[in-house]
């Protein structure tokens, strides 16, 4: 079956003062229907700036997107406005970080919600807010009919990025996208939105990209990861593989800089070292060298997207040209299988 | 820990009272933010703080630095009462007790290069105009940040970057305790943990005492040596921090271990469901403003 997203060598340019600037540099992936991908990375590592570009939200004078993005078949960029206005909200919702600076602050809650509704599916108005108040409560917000009237300002956190759910599944889409929506809770919050979020998956067989910098969130929600490094994927592959059996140096260190409740208590938390590149100057060959402690003279050579995780023997015996095989685990680290894995024990930092 | 009588830092029965006024009905509330709370912090100890948003542990360091005034209880610092010092009074306390706070962005002076934000305190620790540019420099290599930097504004800075700044402007008056309201949770993972590992480097090498406010217990269980956690206003249990994460005794901190998302998809997954359940059952509080210090105990 098709994939419900294709996306092939999507770029992001942004022209600054000091020169144009590639946020995104040729990322491809594909999201399966209801399938949960998770791109995770470091601020500045681009993974915004992709989930963004899908639907046009990062444009402007500035910016521009290349590549390609299909949606159901059918093109997203480039496409006209027109067309972006009628997928966004109903075949493609979003759940923003910050719920209070995404809600209208002078709107009530039931009739923001009822709004987007009016916008894609011909309802009275009474309809539309009945719907809402369905929504509302789907996405576990307590006393729902009360808080229709609420302003966004009289919710919690937690609250409002409910009602930024209830929102986003107001129009039952087929993809939703997830714009780190747990990072602006506190971790009790979280654990109840992360939990939602499972549930309303389950229950609408939406298929989630979910784009987060951390990886604990990840664990419980993804089936496939996204690992993003300065605007390119450095590492990709089932959430199993990526968590038992990671390739990427980088991938090591954000699973190594999760704080951890179990294990054992250390004054230092394993860490990268160090701070991505700018984009306005990005090394040649593997991004990720200067700040890595195992980079060799071969890193500064270009580095393809491979499967190398399984390759038997020396490294990159069997090559395999990029394509969208969805469960294969590809990365772009030319150390060898065997030598990451004694690398990682070494370092100590991947538990698993 | 250390073995000296006279704790560094002593919360003694501490209440601090809000006056909210509701928008219907004119009813005038006063919510309870912090309710009396008894702390001790030794000299060289970190001590975690640990919450939910809205159970009063900004309100409690607050008040600690006097920054709040409290209804009742006392604060002491080094022995001495500062719960009715005088502003004047308090300058020498403030020298000695240095705030970092968790929204870096809204704590530096966005018009003020870093080297004009660290002089401030630099010249009211007494260091001589010919010798800021040195003492500067020193401090901004204290904290993992190049020469350059000093030349910067904020908004020319990451989060990280400037959480160092923040974290240099509180070492300049070389104070004996830090407090630390979140430092990292407005943090990449990854820069996070950087932050973790500067701030234990700082304590070793300068033998600071610090408070550290955290909403994530699994951060705070690395940085601290003992553990308050609160609920409510209250603090509900307080123990060594390795005994506080793998044996506690409150629903409170058992509730705060349970919401750490597992770094395994197998575990996490098994966690999420279980949760899924549980949801209801925690809804209520979470219904309030969102601020610190919200929630009452009815």
């Amino acid at each position: 079956m098709a994939p419900l997203l294709e996306v092939r060598n999507l770029r992001v340019d942004f022209q600054t003062a000091e020169g144009p600037l590639r946020a995104v540099a040729g990322v491809s992936f594909t999201v399966q229907r209801g399938e949960v991908l998770a791109v995770v990375g470091e601020s500045g590592s681009g993974k915004s700036a992709t989930a963004l570009a899908l639907l046009g939200l990062n444009g402007g004078p500035a910016t521009s997107i290349a590549g390609s993005a299909e949606f159901e078949g059918a093109e997203l960029i480039g496409a006209p406005p027109e067309r972006l206005r009628r997928v966004r909200g109903a075949q493609i919702a979003m759940i923003f970080q910050d719920p209070m600076s995404s809600l209208n602050p002078v709107q009530r809650i039931g009739n923001q919600i009822a709004e987007q509704i009016r916008a894609h599916r011909s309802v009275s108005k009474r309809e539309a807010l009945g719907r809402a108040e369905d929504a509302l409560a789907r996405a576990g917000m307590p006393r729902s009919n009360e808080q229709m009237r609420a302003y966004p300002h009289e919710l919690s956190g937690g609250m409002r990025q409910r009602a930024m759910i209830a929102m986003a599944f107001s129009c039952s889409p087929s993809l939703l996208i997830a714009d780190e929506p747990t990072t602006a809770l506190d971790v009790t919050v979280q654990a109840q939105i992360l939990a939602e979020l499972a549930r309303l998956r389950a229950e609408s067989g939406v298929a989630v990209l979910l784009v987060t910098h951390d990886l604990g969130v990840v664990a419980g929600l993804a089936d496939r990861v996204l690992v993003m490094y300065a605007g390119e994927v450095v590492e990709q592959g089932t959430v199993q593989q990526i968590f038992e059996d990671p390739q990427h140096p980088y991938t090591w260190g954000l699973l190594g800089s999760i704080a951890r409740i179990d294990g054992p208590r250390r004054a230092r938390l394993p860490s990268i070292a160090g701070a991505p590149p700018s984009p306005l100057d990005q090394p040649s060959g593997c991004r990720f060298r200067a700040r890595c402690p195992h980079a060799f003279e071969r890193c500064a050579e270009p580095v393809q997207l491979q499967a190398r995780a399984r390759a038997a023997g020396s490294g990159g015996a069997a090559p395999h040209a990029w394509g969208p095989q969805a469960s294969e685990q590809l990365d772009r680290c030319l150390l060898t299988p065997e030598r990451k894995r004694a690398l990682r024990v070494v370092d100590g930092e991947i538990g698993l | 820990m250390s073995d000296t009588a006279q704790p560094l830092l002593e919360i003694e029965r501490l209440t601090v009272e809000f006056h909210a006024r509701r928008d219907r009905g004119h009813v005038q509330r006063t919510v309870r933010a912090v309710d009396d709370v008894s702390l001790t912090v030794h000299s060289g100890e970190t001590l975690g703080i640990v919450g939910e948003s809205g159970c009063g542990k900004t309100t409690l360091i607050r008040c600690a630095a006097k920054l709040l005034d409290a209804k009742s209880g006392s604060v002491s610092f080094e022995g001495t009462d500062i719960t009715s010092a005088s502003r004047r009074g308090l300058r020498d306390v403030r020298k000695r007790m240095q705030l970092v706070f968790q929204d870096s962005e809204a704590a530096l002076n966005p018009r003020k290069r870093v080297r004009q934000i660290l002089a401030t305190p630099l010249r009211l620790r007494g260091v001589a105009r010919g010798q800021l540019a040195h003492e500067t420099q020193t401090l901004l290599q204290e904290v993992g940040l190049r020469p350059e930097h000093g030349r910067r504004f904020p908004h020319e800075l990451s989060g990280g970057q400037r959480q160092r700044v923040g974290i240099a402007r509180a070492l300049a008056l070389q104070p004996r305790l830090l407090l630390l309201d979140e430092p990292v949770s407005a943090l990449d993972v990854s820069v996070r943990a950087q932050i973790v590992n500067l701030l234990a480097d700082l304590r070793e090498r300068h033998r600071l005492s610090c408070v550290f406010v955290a909403h994530d217990l699994a951060i705070v269980r690395h940085v601290s040596d003992r553990i308050a956690v609160m609920h409510a206003g209250q603090v509900v249990e307080v123990g060594d921090a390795e005994q506080v994460c793998s044996a506690p005794e409150h629903p409170r901190t058992k509730a705060l271990l349970a919401a750490i998302p597992p770094p395994d998809p197998l575990i996490a997954r098994q966690q999420l469901a279980a949760n899924a359940v549980s949801v209801d059952a925690s809804d209520g509080r979470d219904g309030g403003d969102g601020g610190d210090g919200g929630d009452t105990p009815d």
